[in-house]
This record gives structure tokens, C-alpha cells and sequence, in this order.
């Protein structure tokens, strides 16, 4: 029966006022919109070689602290004479990985972990969901932190600093999704029917999971590349002189009265870089998830 | 427009109503002399009028009109019954009796007014232009008593704010009406359960707290959209109970939906039939139990039990209800209709007067049509002594009127 | 009554959490790979060196020993000693603690005068032009760095317009609070984004509820209809997404307090971290966690008084 035996809105309909666009249209466009940002990014810093001809570590002392618009150099150049156009290209490298590298891992594992603690049920699964409330705890950049400070500061550490702490999320999320499908009658009448763990886990269990992972995974990876790029500007991150977006931010901060773009175009990069998986999170939720 | 004390025949923008006599007058005919005298009814000063209400909704397959072209009016003290099929428009209609509209994308045409109090058009009105009406002229029962009443708040409290709303009150005057509404409506122990929280009551207390909630405003309509379909069977017959003694009490008017014919035929002066988000047939109670005058009342008795005598089997009606998505301007019972002929297919739909000119029914053949005769006798249905299901509130003789002459 | 031993379950819940934090925080400094003496001292390297910061380490005792005195110093609060400050690392934490609680609670105050309003005018008026600039608003502040939030506005109000101070902690209360106010807000805007969401989200959802409808007909006032039953309603939900957040929150300090150089908590672990001064490291994620499991017990409190569901359960 419709929407109409619904609880009715109470709002009469001589209320003008503009509708919303009907999530399934909005969540298209949103997602398109998305989509088109990232793949500039990505194309822009995969292929930064193509765009500029300077390296983004190479000192040049003759031209330090060249301004926006300077010849050769259109976003300038830092305190060094680095290209900063080529730097934040170079450096976007970084944080798209972080974005990728670190999301895809854990999205995979935080989902299966979930999903496995949730149809076993039992001792595992509260063992395992107890480690999760634990993780919860900490502030992940603080934990972060922790371990980059016993691995030591390197992208691999970083990689796994971040792996180690945001699967939870995702087994949390997935857990709870599981133990809901289980109920569901063809969750129940699959196990009825004798299927095997995997057939019922990852054909009947699965489906139902992972719209709210997926989503999940657009949101975690803007808090990724976020969490990378503030460890960079830290000092706890990526080293000198690899360029990245935070590190970059944070030399440019000493500059931010005369040459204020060191500072905000690594971080209209990163921006535009958040705005862009935000995006794809809210199509991706209006698609999947209907009006909200 | 229409001045309240001024008795109205008929029905609001019914072009084809006869407009020639005075509502005053007894109406010849209608419903003999068995009824209560006829004038009671008819004399009564109309509180409520909807005139031609569409409510359409943009849905992703097309328009969806859970109400189309609904007119009727409301008298003082009436009890007027609406059934209908699940998705027949039942709820969206009484509610835009309260200028509720089901969705903010909603659109709307056709008005209903409040003569005497409110003649402007309710459904233009929005949430600060009601909210002088809500409460104090006109009141909701809502389906389910479960999800009505807020969760956090208690039961006192959320009466108090309804007896608040028009009168403000010293806390102790407001207290003292909260446990004299809570006694009214049946609730036991009322300085103690006032202080309890929704999640502590059943669904049949639930539901009689939202009936004093209703009645708090002293409102003069009161409209009950299923009120007992979400409880036990046996606490349903308490509540309507509840309902109807509340009504004669107060000599409110009282809008009673349900997709239960035989509940509305026991209680109700009138009886509205949606069908596809029409009102199909509107006439007094007896009438329509006894001559139904459209194809889908009939069939609707005859696959009531109690209303077919024992041996016979119920009769169901074939086919299925209209989806109410880009419904066609033709009869919505077309499809289904035993009686239908080539000129059904070319008719645009309209309500037309029926019999004596009080009732009115959506179907152009009804004048040739003979369907009344063929249902059984209604309150003779149960031989066994068992009471009947419908058991129409006035007693009648159970013999039906004899079918009228075509209308010239 | 049921809301008191509500709050003695989560209590005794907590219990093993407890244990959980002590042990991962003992654990995370333990993973360094080869020698953590080597790596602190780095190129002033002696052997005598080392042995007297492995000795101060406990790390030349047995592994449940060192377990053991790590708890103890715990309790007792001095968290063990920092090398790199020569001092115990209870009281830094202790100097630090009051900076970093000024702007936990001040930007926790900002985020409720944004979230609050933003998201009830953005849900109550859903597709309005407010609630359009809104999803701006939360997709930016989302994207939007702390710290380039931070430089942003130390750029605008340190430098423009020099109304407030852009950096360090000030003296007595005015002006800790003064010192804390672009803090704060650097804080407060991505953390209310997901708060505005999820409100806006939630009054969506409570304007639908049957028992909005039943307040409406009884004819009081609108704002009476908002603050009552959709406000108070969709709030009890904001409130758990709030605590489950709130770690968000507290690891948004450790940057915060770096770009505007306060002397807190946030800027103690950083320092740590460049002079590998492990045991502020670990006594300060053992703080932080606690901090946290305080505030979730805390959220769990305001929704029991607010649920009278839950204290029935």
C-alpha cells in the first residue's frame, strides 16, 4: 500500500515551498557529479609528469617564494623555489593512495570480520565484538599516533597504522547488518534448506550488508585522507621532502601572510578531494538507500 | 458562502443535486416512517462540507489520487460511516477532512469548509491557520494507538497539553480535567496512571487516552479512522462502544472509517462506500444495506456473511481493487462490474442523486439497475439465534423498499 | 529503580573494557621493531646510555612484570617517567589536562549552537533554500582539515580582523576562554557536520511519526510541536550518534592544539612522538581512552533520563 496509509505529514500542501528532487535523481547526479571530480584528481596526479615539467623536490635558490601567476610557475613557488603546482600534483599521489590503499584493506577485511563474528555467533562473536568496542575507545589519531610511534614515521607505517585501527568500523557496521539479515526469512529458510556457511554468508547475508559498508567506505576514506594529511602536517607522517597535501599545508602556514597559497592549495586539493568521496557517499546512499 | 444556521439540503456542489426543497422539511420517503424522525437529521445544520476533494500524490510511476472527486457533508450529531477496501482513500479523505494532506509533495483541489465557523477552504489553510480548528472544532482518532502518543512523555502530561491548547489553565485546573477526561474515557485509577509512560499501557488504553486527547477541545467533529483495526478483537467493541456513548453524550458529530461493513452498519446513520478513491454510493443506512443502488456496494453485501442467509456461499467479486496510479477518467469499477454496458466505457464518472434525493451514488446506471432485491433480508440473517453481524442501529422491518421509477 | 541499575550494568560493562585499554596501551610501544633505546638515543648512542633507558623502561624485566608496574603507576597516576622532559609524565598530563578540557567542553558547546539549530531548520524544511546551503555546509565542513580550518581563520581573525588571540592559552579564565574561542570553532565545524546530518536525518524521520500528527490535532502551538516532540524526540538519537562521535572529537584536539599552539594534551603526545618519548606516548592514549569511556557512560546517562523506555527495559 503506497506511501498513503503511511503516518501522514502533517504540513497541508498550501504551504509552498520547493520539494526535494527525488532521492533516486538527486543520488545521480551527486554520484556523477563525485565521479567527475575524482577522476580530474586521479588523472591530474597520475599523470603530473605531463603537466609540469619540474620535479616536486627539486631546491631551485634563484626563485624562492615566487608569487601566484609567476612565470613557469603558476601557483608560485615555496620557501625552497619548488614548483608549488608540481608539488601539490606529486603530493596528491599520496593522499590518494591513503584514500584507496587504506579504505579498500580494511573496508574488505572490517566486512569480513563482521560478517563471520556475526553468522558464527556465539563466544567468537562477542570476543570479537568486544576487541571492536575496545578499538572504539580510542581516539583513532591518537592510536595512530601510538603506533607510528613505535613503527616509526614511513608511508608503509602509516598504511598499516591506519589498517590496524579502521577495520573495526566496518565490522562493526557489518555485524550489525548481519545479525539484523539473519532474521530475514530467506536468510532463515537458506539455512533451513541446509546451504553451506559461505553460500548463506556471501549469497544471502552479503547483499544485505553491504550497501551500508559501501557507504561507509566513501565517508571512512574522506576520514582517511584526512587523518593521513593531518599526521603530514603533524610532522608524524609522510617525511620531508616527499611533498603531501598536510605537510605541505604546514610549511606554507609560515608563509600565510605573504604567500598565502603555499598553504591553501594543497588544502583546496584536499578539499575538493573530501567533497568529491563525500559526494559519491551521499549518491551512492541516495541510490541505495532511498529518500532519507 | 453558506451561513451555518441555515439548514443545507444535499450536497455542496453536487450540480445535479435537486435544490428545490427546504432542508427543514421532512424528506417523503426517506426511509419511511420507522427511521427516527427524518428531520432530526435533516434539520440538523451542516458542520462539515467537502466539496469535489482531490488529493494527488507524483509518484515514480505516474500520478497516484488516493482521493478523487470526494463530496459530502457532515450534519450535527450524525454519525457518518465511510468503508472501503485497504487503498481505497479512506484515510487519505478523512484526513483531509482536518487539512492533513499524506505528503509534502501533495497537491489538492476542491475545498472543505466548517460553515459557520470556517468558510474558507481547510485544505488552503496550513498548520497556523488550523490550529484555532484542531482541537477545539474538529478531533482525530488515529488508526494506531501504539505509535500516537509520544513516547517520552507521560500520559498526563500529553492529555493536559491537549486540554491546554485552548484554555490556558492553572496546573490544578488542568490536573483536575486530565483525571475527569481519564475517568470518561475508562481509564481506571486515572491520579496514577497519569503518571505513567505510553510504553506501560495496553493498546486498548493507549487508544482511549488518544479518544481523550479527541475530546479534551470539546471539538464538534470528531473524525475516527479505524479506530479499533490496530486492537483485540475485544477490546474493538469496547472502544466503539466508548466512541458512540461519548458521541450521544456530547452530540458531537462523529466520522467512523472502517473497512468493516458490518461494524459501520450497526452504528451509523449514514454510510459513504469508497471504491479507487471515490465515494461510490452516500445514502442513509437501511437504504444502502437494503437497496444498495451501485454494482459495488451490492457485491460488497453479498460477500458479507451474516448479510447471505447460511446455505447460500458468499459471493467474492472478481478481480482485484484499482491501483490508484494514472487512474482512467471512466468508472473505477468498470473492469469489474457484472452490469456494466458500451456506454459505462464513455462515462465520466460523476455522483449522482439517488432515490429520494438524499442519497448519491457514482454509477449511471443506477436507476435501471435492480440490485437491492437481490440481497437477503439484513438482521433476519441469523436464524440460530446468533446476532447477526449486521444489525442495522435503527430496527427495521427488514422488508425492502420497493425500487423507485427511473428518474425522468 | 530501573535507571540506576541501567547505569550499574554499563558500570560493570566497562569493567573488562578497562582492562583492554591498559593492556592495548601497554602493548602499542611494545611492537618497536629492534631496539627502543637504540632509536631513542639515536647518534649519541653508548652502551651505558641505553642500559639506563632500558632500565627506566622496565624493558629489562619480564614482560608481565613490566605489565604490572605499568598498572601501578597507572593508579598511583605518575603514568611513569619521560626521559626527553626529565619530569613524571602524571604531571605534564596534569598541566596539560586543563587546556585540553577548556576546549573539549567549549567546542563541544559550539557544535550543539550549530548542529542544533542547523539541523532542525534544515529537517523541518527539508528541500528549503536553507537546507540546500546546509548540505553545502555539512559536504565542506566535512571535506575541511581541522588544521586548514584553523589557518583559515587564524588568517582571518589573527591577521584581518584582529578581534581574538590566534594562538597560546592566555591567563585566567577570561582568557583561556578568549585563547580558546578559534579553537573551538576549528573544532566545532567538522564535528558538527555529522551531528547536523544525522538531527536533520532524524527530524525527517520524527516529522513522519504518528504521535507529531497527534500533537498537531490537538491544536498547540507549532513551536510547542517542534520543541516538544520532534526536537526532543529526533535528539535522543543525536545523543548516541554524539557519544559514539565523540572520540572524533577528542583526536580533533591533538591537531587543533598544534596549529594553535596550547599547551595541551594534544600538543604534549606530538611532542612525544618526535622525541620518541614513549611513556607519554602510552600514558596518554591509557588517558584519552578513559576520557572517552567517561563521556560514553555519561551519553548513556542522558539517554537513560531521556528515554523513559530504556530505564523500563
Amino acid at each position: 500500500m503506497l506511501v498513503l496509509d503511511r503516518p501522514a505529514d502533517r504540513i497541508a500542501a498550501s504551504r509552498r515551498r520547493r520539494l526535494p528532487m527525488p532521492a533516486r535523481l538527486r543520488g545521480r547526479y551527486t554520484l556523477i557529479i563525485g565521479c567527475a571530480i575524482l577522476l580530474v584528481l586521479i588523472v591530474a596526479c597520475v599523470g603530473a609528469p605531463l603537466l609540469t615539467s619540474y620535479s616536486p623536490t627539486a631546491i631551485n635558490p634563484v626563485e624562492p617564494l615566487a608569487p601566484l601567476f609567476a612565470k613557469g610557475h603558476p601557483l608560485g613557488t615555496d620557501e625552497f623555489g619548488r614548483d608549488v603546482l608540481s608539488r601539490v600534483l606529486y603530493g596528491g599521489r599520496y593522499d590518494l593512495a591513503i584514500a584507496f590503499g587504506a579504505t579498500a584493506v580494511t573496508l574488505v577485511c572490517g566486512t569480513l570480520i563482521g560478517l563471520l563474528a556475526g553468522h558464527i555467533g556465539g563466544r567468537t562473536d562477542t570476543v570479537i565484538m568486544r576487541i571492536v568496542d575496545l578499538f572504539f575507545a580510542f581516539p583513532f589519531i591518537v592510536l595512530v599516533i601510538a603506533i607510528i610511534t613505535s613503527l616509526g614515521a614511513s608511508l608503509i607505517n602509516l598504511f598499516i597504522a591506519l589498517w590496524v585501527v579502521s577495520w573495526v568500523s566496518y565490522a562493526r557496521i557489518a555485524h550489525g547488518q548481519t545479525m539484523s539479515a539473519k532474521g530475514y526469512g530467506y536468510v532463515v529458510a537458506a539455512r533451513a534448506l541446509g546451504f553451506s556457511h559461505p553460500r548463506v554468508m556471501f549469497r544471502h547475508i552479503l547483499p544485505s550488508v553491504l550497501p551500508g559498508v559501501i557507504i561507509f567506505a566513501m565517508v571512512d576514506a574522506v576520514g582517511n585522507v584526512l587523518l593521513g594529511a593531518s599526521l603530514g602536517f603533524l610532522g608524524v607522517g609522510i617525511q620531508q621532502p616527499t611533498p603531501e597535501w598536510g605537510s605541505m599545508i604546514s610549511e606554507g602556514q609560515n608563509f600565510i601572510l605573504s604567500n598565502w597559497y603555499l598553504a591553501i592549495a594543497p588544502g583546496a586539493a584536499l578539499v575538493l578531494l573530501g567533497v568529491a568521496l563525500s559526494l559519491i557517499g551521499d549518491g551512492l546512499s541516495d541510490l541505495l538507500r532511498g529518500d532519507r | 458562502m453558506i451561513a451555518g444556521a441555515q439548514p443545507e439540503p444535499g450536497f455542496g456542489g453536487g450540480e445535479h443535486s435537486p435544490r428545490g426543497s427546504a432542508g427543514a422539511q421532512p424528506e417523503p420517503g426517506f426511509g419511511g416512517g420507522e427511521h427516527p424522525p427524518p428531520n432530526t437529521l435533516q434539520a440538523r445544520p451542516v458542520v462539515l462540507r467537502a466539496d469535489n476533494v482531490t488529493v494527488r500524490i507524483p509518484a515514480p510511476g505516474g500520478m497516484v489520487t488516493p482521493v478523487d472527486g470526494v463530496t459530502l457533508d457532515l450534519r450535527q450529531g450524525e454519525v457518518l460511516g465511510i468503508v472501503g477496501e485497504t487503498g481505497s482513500g479512506k484515510t487519505v479523505t478523512c484526513r483531509s477532512l482536518l487539512g492533513l494532506m499524506p505528503s509534502p509533495r501533495a497537491t489538492h483541489t476542491g475545498s472543505v469548509s466548517y460553515p459557520g465557523v470556517m468558510d474558507g477552504n481547510v485544505l488552503d489553510l496550513g498548520i497556523r491557520g488550523m490550529r484555532p480548528y484542531w482541537g477545539s472544532h474538529v478531533s482525530m482518532v488515529p488508526q494506531n494507538p501504539m505509535t500516537s502518543l509520544n513516547p517520552v512523555h507521560r500520559i498526563g502530561t500529553q492529555i493536559g497539553e491537549a486540554v491546554a491548547a485552548h484554555s490556558p489553565m492553572s496546573r490544578a485546573a488542568r490536573r483536575a480535567r486530565v483525571i475527569e477526561l481519564m475517568t470518561r474515557v475508562g481509564i481506571p485509577v486515572p491520579e496514577r496512571r497519569m503518571r505513567d509512560y505510553p510504553h506501560q499501557f495496553s493498546g486498548g488504553m493507549l487508544q482511549r487516552t488518544l479518544i481523550a486527547i479527541a475530546l479534551a477541545g470539546d471539538p464538534r467533529i470528531l473524525v475516527a479512522d479505524e479506530p479499533t483495526t490496530a486492537l483485540d478483537v475485544i477490546i474493538q467493541d469496547q472502544i466503539l462502544s466508548l466512541l458512540l456513548d461519548l458521541q450521544r453524550d456530547t452530540g458531537m458529530s462523529l466520522v467512523l472509517v472502517s473497512h468493516d461493513l458490518s461494524v459501520i452498519a450497526q452504528v451509523c446513520d449514514r454510510v459513504g462506500v469508497m471504491y479507487g478513491g471515490q465515494l461510490v454510493e452516500l445514502s442513509a443506512t437501511d437504504e444502502l444495506l437494503h437497496r444498495p443502488r451501485h454494482p459495488y456496494t451490492a457485491a460488497l453485501l453479498k460477500s458479507l456473511p451474516g448479510a447471505v442467509p447460511r446455505e447460500e456461499p458468499l459471493t467474492t467479486i472478481g478481480g482485484a481493487p484499482p491501483q490508484l496510479v494514472n487512474l482512467p477518467a471512466t468508472c473505477r469499477f468498470l473492469p469489474r462490474c457484472p452490469y456494466a454496458d458500451d456506454g459505462c466505457a464513455q462515462w465520466p464518472t460523476e455522483l449522482l442523486v439517488a432515490g429520494d434525493g438524499t442519497g448519491r451514488v457514482r454509477c449511471r446506471r443506477h436507476a435501471v439497475l435492480d440490485l437491492g432485491t437481490t440481497a437477503a433480508p439484513v438482521g433476519a440473517a441469523a436464524p440460530d439465534g446468533r446476532t447477526a453481524l449486521i444489525e442495522p442501529m435503527h430496527a427495521s422491518t427488514g422488508a425492502p423498499e420497493p425500487p423507485k421509477p427511473p428518474k425522468p | 529503580m530501573g535507571a540506576w541499575s541501567m547505569i550499574g550494568r554499563r558500570l560493570v560493562q566497562m569493567i573488562p573494557i578497562l582492562f583492554g585499554i591498559t593492556v592495548v596501551s601497554f602493548v602499542l610501544i611494545r611492537i618497536v621493531p629492534g631496539d627502543p633505546a637504540t632509536l631513542i638515543l639515536g647518534n649519541h648512542y653508548t652502551p651505558q646510555g641505553a642500559a639506563q633507558i632500558r632500565h627506566s623502561l622496565g624493558l629489562d624485566r619480564g614482560i608481565v612484570v613490566q605489565y604490572w608496574l605499568f598498572l601501578k603507576s597507572a593508579l598511583t597516576g605518575s603514568f611513569g617517567h619521560s626521559y626527553s622532559l626529565n619530569s613524571s609524565v602524571g604531571e605534564l598530563i596534569l598541566r596539560g589536562l586543563a587546556p585540553t578540557l577548556y576546549l573539549i567542553v567549549l567546542a563541544g558547546i559550539f557544535t550543539a549552537a550549530i548542529a542544533v539549530p542547523l539541523g532542525l531548520y534544515a529537517g523541518l524544511h527539508r528541500g528549503g533554500v536553507l537546507d540546500q546551503s546546509t548540505r553545502v555546509f555539512l559536504l565542506v565542513g566535512f571535506a575541511l582539515p581541522g588544521f586548514l580550518l584553523g589557518v583559515l581563520l587564524i588568517l582571518v581573525f589573527g591577521v584581518k580582523i584582529p578581534v581574538l588571540p590566534i594562538n597560546g592559552y592566555g591567563a585566567g579564565f577570561g582568557g583561556h576562554l578568549q585563547h580558546m574561542v578559534l579553537p573551538a570553532i576549528t573544532l566545532a565545524v567538522p564535528f558538527s557536520t555529522v551531528l547536523v546530518r544525522s538531527l536533520r536525518a532524524s527530524v525527517i524521520e520524527t516529522l513522519k511519526a504518528d504521535y507529531v500528527t497527534t500533537a498537531l490535532i490537538k491544536g498547540i502551538r507549532w513551536r510547542r510541536v517542534v520543541a516538544r516532540h520532534i526536537l526532543r524526540n529526533a535528539g535522543m538519537s543525536v545523543v548516541v550518534v554524539f557519544g559514539v562521535n565523540l572520540a572524533f572529537l577528542v583526536g580533533g584536539t591533538v591537531v587543533v592544539e598544534n596549529v594553535f599552539s596550547i599547551p595541551g594534551l594534544g600538543s604534549l603526545l606530538v611532542n612525544a612522538v618526535s622525541t620518541r618519548d614513549y611513556p607519554v606516548v602510552q600514558g596518554l592514549t591509557l588517558l584519552f581512552a578513559l576520557f572517552v569511556l567517561v563521556v560514553n557512560l555519561l551519553t548513556d546517562v542522558v539517554h537513560i533520563a531521556i528515554d523513559p523506555r530504556l530505564a523500563a527495559a
